[in-house]
C-alpha cells in the first residue's frame, strides 16, 4: 500500500474516547489514522503490575526529590503515580501550563498510547435524565440537547462491549446497566450497607461498578486480584485502549496509529467551511507535517481537544476553531473531593477480605432527588470501603520484638471510609485560555486555567461530611474523624464541559451528535462536549457519547452530507 | 515454563496457583537492590552493627527469619544514601550514636557490646518515651497522601522502627513468608473466616 497523507478519518488521541473512536470507525469500514502524542505502551514490556515490591529499589517510598522536580503536580494523584506507574503519567517540566494566581488546578494527565485508560479509577456509571435536565430545570448554563433515551442504547452498547461488572439496584438515579456479576463487599461494608437500608429511607450502599471483568469476556480474562490496575494489566482484565478498543480497530486491518504525534492545529477550509487537514509535529524530529482527511474527531482528553480548537485559528476563527459562540474553553467544570468520613467498626475479629479488589464501595447520590435541599442544588455520591489494617499499623503502636511482630502477622482493626464526589455548577467565569507566547516543548502555546469552586460546591462539600459522619455512626463505626478539606479543581481528573454541547450554536461549541456547529466535518466526544457535571464517574458516558457520534458521522457520509 | 505459556494461562482465565519467584522472574528484568554483592555506602561497619543489631530486636527471627536475614540494614542504607536529604542523613546517624551514648552511660558499652538483656532493657526505654511522646494517634482519613517528608523527621526511636518496619515488610520474607501474601491472588472475597491463606501465613 502506497503511503499516504490522506485517510477517510483522523482522530486525535488514543485515550478512552479516541480508542472508541477508532474502534467504531475502523469497524464501519473507514480508513483511519490516529495520531498520538505520546509513545507506543508494549504490555509485555512497560506493564508492572506484578513487580514484587522488593525489586524497587525504595520500596515503595519512590524517588522523593526526582518526583518533586519531574513530576510535581502529577505526584498529587498519589494512589495512582507511583514509584511503579509515574511512567503514565506526564513530565510536568515539559508539559507546563499556568493557572490564575491564588486559583489552583491540578491538571493530572498521561501522555502514551492509551492515555488516562490505563490508569483511569474504572469506575462506571450511568447517568439519568435527573443529569440531563439539571440546567434547564435549575436554570444553569445552556440545556442538554440529549436526554437518557437518546443515550440509553448507546450505554447499552458500550456496556456489552467493555465488561462492567456490579449490581443492579433499581435506583432512579442510577439506571442499571448490562453487569457481569458484582465483586464482594466486605464484612463491614456489609454491615455499613444493612444500617443504611434499616435507617434511611433514602439512601443505599451498593458494590462499586467497575469496568473490570469478574469472569472471562470477549477472549480477556477475568480479573485476578492483583490490585494495582493502574501498573498495567498484562491479563487486559480492566478496559483500556490497550486491552479492548485498540486490538477490535487493529482487528479490521483499517487502523494507522501514529505515536509521537504531537497535534499543532487543525486546518480550516473557508471554501468547503470544513476541516481540511491537521498539522502535526513529530515529538522526536521535531518535523512538521500534514495529514488529511473526511472527518476529524478530538478526542485528546478534555483540556488537550480545547487547546488544539483554540490554537487552530483563521480569518474566520480568530478566537478559535468552531468559536462562533464564544464558549470555546469556557464553562469549565471538575467534582469536588476532600469530604468524608471514616471510622472503625466492631466485629467480625474472626474474619477478613480475600484478594485485592481493584474497586470500592459506592452510595449513589441521595440529595436533591425527592427532596430539594435547602442550601445546594445538584447532588454528590460516595465512594470508599472497608478493610483491616495491617502491618503498617505498628508503626502508630508501642512494643518490639516476638510478641510485636506475632501480633503484627494478625490483622487490625476493621476500618471504614467514605468520600464525597460532588457535581460542580457550570460557569462561564472557569475557563481555559492560550498563551500565544509561552510554548511548549514543540513550539504548541500552552493554556492558562482559571477556575475556582464556587458557594453551591462549598454549601455542598460541608454536607458530604456531615452526611458521611452521620452514616458511620448509624453503621456502629467508633473514633468517627471526618474530614472537610477541598481538593483543588482538576485532582478529581474529571475535568470537562469546555466545548459544551447545547441547542444553541450561539451558545455552545458542538450540537446533540458532537459535531460542531460551525464545521460540519468535526467532532468531539470526550469530556470537553459535556454541559453539566453530575456527581458521577464520567468516562463511561464519553463512551457511550463517542460511539453514537460514530454512527452518526458514518450515517452522515453514507447519505453524502459529509 | 515458557513465558508464552504462562501469558496463555492467564489469557483462558485459569486460576492460578501461587506464582513462585521463578515464574515471576520472567515478568521482569531481574536485578537486585539488596542482597549478595551490595556493598554499604553510608553505614561504617560499626554502624552497620548496630543498626543490624537493632532492626533484629525490633523484628526477631520467630518461626520466620527476622530483620537481619531480610536484609533491613541495606535497604536502610539505601535510603540514607539516595532518599534521605542531608539532614535526615545527618539526624539518622546522630540517632545511632546516642543509642551508643546512652548504652555507654548505662553499661560502659556499646550498644553491640552489650548484653543481650542490656539492649532489650535500653530499647524499652526509648520505646516507653516514644510512646508518650507519641500521644494519642488519630487515624487519618482513608485517601491519606502518604508524609513521605515525614518518614526521616522526628523522635530517632520511631523513624527507626517505621524504616525497619517497612524494610522488612517489603522485603521478599517479609511479605511471602510472614504474612503469606501473594502478588496474584487469584480470587476476591469479602468476608471469610481467618484460616491459612487468609490472614494466617
Amino acid at each position: 500500500m502506497a503511503a499516504t497523507n490522506t485517510y477517510d478519518a483522523i482522530i486525535v488521541g488514543s485515550g478512552i474516547t479516541g480508542g472508541w473512536a477508532a474502534k467504531e470507525l475502523t469497524e464501519k469500514g473507514m480508513n483511519v489514522l490516529l495520531l498520538e502524542a505520546g509513545r507506543t505502551i508494549i504490555p509485555e514490556k512497560d506493564y508492572v503490575e506484578h513487580v514484587p515490591v522488593w525489586e524497587l529499589k525504595y520500596r515503595g517510598w519512590d524517588k522523593r526529590a526526582e518526583r518533586a522536580g519531574t513530576q510535581p503536580i502529577q505526584r498529587e494523584c498519589y494512589y495512582a503515580c507511583d514509584e511503579y506507574s509515574n511512567k503514565f503519567f506526564v513530565n510536568d517540566k515539559e508539559n507546563p501550563y499556568a493557572t490564575e494566581p491564588g486559583k489552583k488546578f491540578s491538571w493530572i494527565r498521561g501522555r502514551q498510547v492509551g492515555g488516562k485508560s490505563l490508569t483511569w479509577g474504572r469506575q462506571s456509571y450511568r447517568w439519568s435524565d435527573l443529569d440531563f435536565e439539571a440546567n434547564l430545570k435549575d436554570n444553569v448554563a445552556v440545556d442538554w440537547p440529549i436526554r437518557y433515551a437518546d443515550i440509553a442504547p448507546w450505554y447499552d452498547y458500550v456496556e456489552e462491549f467493555a465488561g462492567i461488572s456490579g449490581q443492579a439496584e433499581g435506583l432512579p438515579q442510577l439506571p442499571d446497566g448490562k453487569f457481569l456479576p458484582p465483586m464482594e463487599m466486605t464484612c463491614v461494608e456489609l454491615d455499613m450497607r444493612d444500617a443504611l437500608a434499616k435507617k434511611f429511607d433514602d439512601r443505599i450502599m451498593t458494590i462499586g461498578r467497575s469496568a473490570v471483568l469478574t469472569r472471562v469476556h470477549k477472549g480477556r480474562a477475568a480479573c485476578h486480584y492483583c490490585g494495582v490496575c493502574h501498573r498495567g494489566c498484562i491479563t487486559g482484565s480492566y478496559f483500556s485502549s490497550i486491552s479492548s478498543t485498540l486490538p477490535a480497530a487493529y482487528k479490521t486491518g483499517k487502523l494507522t496509529l501514529r505515536p509521537y504525534s504531537v497535534v499543532h492545529s487543525l486546518t480550516f477550509d473557508p471554501k468547503t467551511r470544513k476541516v481540511s487537514g491537521v498539522r502535526v509535529i513529530d515529538a522526536q524530529s521535531r518535523n512538521a507535517m500534514e495529514f488529511k482527511a473526511r472527518i476529524f474527531f478530538v478526542n485528546a482528553s478534555a483540556l488537550e481537544s480545547t487547546r488544539i480548537l483554540l490554537n487552530s485559528t483563521s480569518p474566520e476563527f480568530p478566537n478559535g476553531l468552531a468559536n462562533s459562540s464564544g464558549e470555546l474553553g469556557h464553562n469549565l467544570m471538575d467534582h469536588h473531593m476532600g469530604a468524608g468520613a471514616s471510622g472503625a467498626m466492631p466485629g467480625h475479629e474472626d474474619k477478613m477480605p480475600f484478594g485485592n479488589r481493584p474497586n470500592g464501595i459506592y452510595i449513589p447520590r441521595f440529595r436533591n432527588v425527592k427532596t430539594k435541599q435547602k442550601d445546594f442544588l445538584r447532588g454528590y455520591g460516595y465512594q470508599g470501603g472497608g478493610s483491616r489494617e495491617g502491618w503498617s499499623r505498628g508503626m502508630h503502636m508501642s512494643g518490639f520484638g516476638a510478641d510485636f511482630k506475632n501480633s503484627l502477622k494478625k490483622p487490625g482493626q476493621w476500618r471504614m471510609g467514605i468520600g464525597g464526589f460532588g457535581e460542580c455548577l457550570a460557569s462561564h467565569d472557569n475557563y481555559l485560555e492560550v498563551q500565544k507566547d509561552k510554548l511548549d516543548a514543540w513550539g504548541i502555546p500552552t493554556i492558562k486555567i482559571n477556575c475556582a469552586w464556587g458557594d453551591n460546591e462549598r454549601a455542598m462539600s460541608r454536607d458530604i461530611a456531615v452526611q458521611a459522619a452521620e452514616m458511620l455512626a448509624a453503621a456502629g463505626a467508633r473514633d468517627i474523624s471526618v474530614f472537610q478539606e477541598m481538593s483543588p479543581p482538576g485532582l478529581a481528573i474529571h475535568e470537562m464541559g469546555a466545548a459544551r454541547m447545547g441547542r444553541d450554536p450561539k451558545t455552545s461549541v458542538l450540537n446533540e451528535h458532537n459535531q460542531a456547529h460551525d464545521v460540519k466535518n468535526l467532532f468531539l466526544t470526550d469530556g470537553a462536549c459535556m454541559v453539566s457535571n453530575s456527581c458521577v464517574n464520567p468516562s463511561l458516558t464519553y463512551m457511550a457519547l463517542t460511539a453514537r457520534a460514530c454512527d452518526f458521522a458514518v450515517s452522515q457520509i453514507k447519505k453524502n452530507e459529509l | 515454563m515458557q513465558r508464552r505459556d504462562i501469558l496463555k494461562m492467564l489469557a483462558t482465565g485459569a486460576v492460578l496457583p501461587v506464582f513462585s519467584s521463578p515464574m515471576v522472574a520472567f515478568f521482569r528484568e531481574a536485578h537486585a537492590q539488596t542482597g549478595a554483592g551490595y556493598k554499604l555506602r553510608t553505614l561504617n561497619p560499626h554502624q552497620n552493627s548496630t543498626v543490624v543489631v537493632l532492626t533484629d530486636l525490633i523484628i526477631p527471627e520467630t518461626d520466620t527469619p527476622g530483620a537481619k536475614a531480610a536484609l533491613v540494614n541495606e535497604f536502610i542504607d539505601v535510603i540514607l544514601t539516595e532518599w534521605a536529604n542531608d539532614a535526615e542523613r545527618q539526624n539518622f546517624l546522630q540517632g545511632l550514636a546516642g543509642i551508643d551514648k546512652q548504652s555507654q552511660e548505662l553499661f560502659g558499652k556499646d550498644f553491640v557490646d552489650a548484653t543481650p538483656q542490656q539492649q532489650v532493657t535500653l530499647l524499652r526505654a526509648m520505646d516507653d518515651y516514644a510512646t508518650t511522646e507519641r500521644g494519642e494517634y488519630h487515624q487519618k482519613h482513608g485517601n491519606t497522601v502518604p508524609e513521605l517528608d515525614a518518614y526521616l523527621k522526628g523522635n530517632f526511636y520511631d523513624i527507626f522502627r517505621g524504616i525497619t518496619l517497612h524494610g522488612y515488610y517489603t522485603s521478599e520474607i517479609g511479605f511471602t513468608k510472614e504474612l503469606g501474601l501473594q502478588i496474584i491472588p487469584g480470587a476476591q472475597h469479602g468476608c471469610q473466616k481467618l484460616g491459612a491463606g487468609i490472614g494466617e501465613a
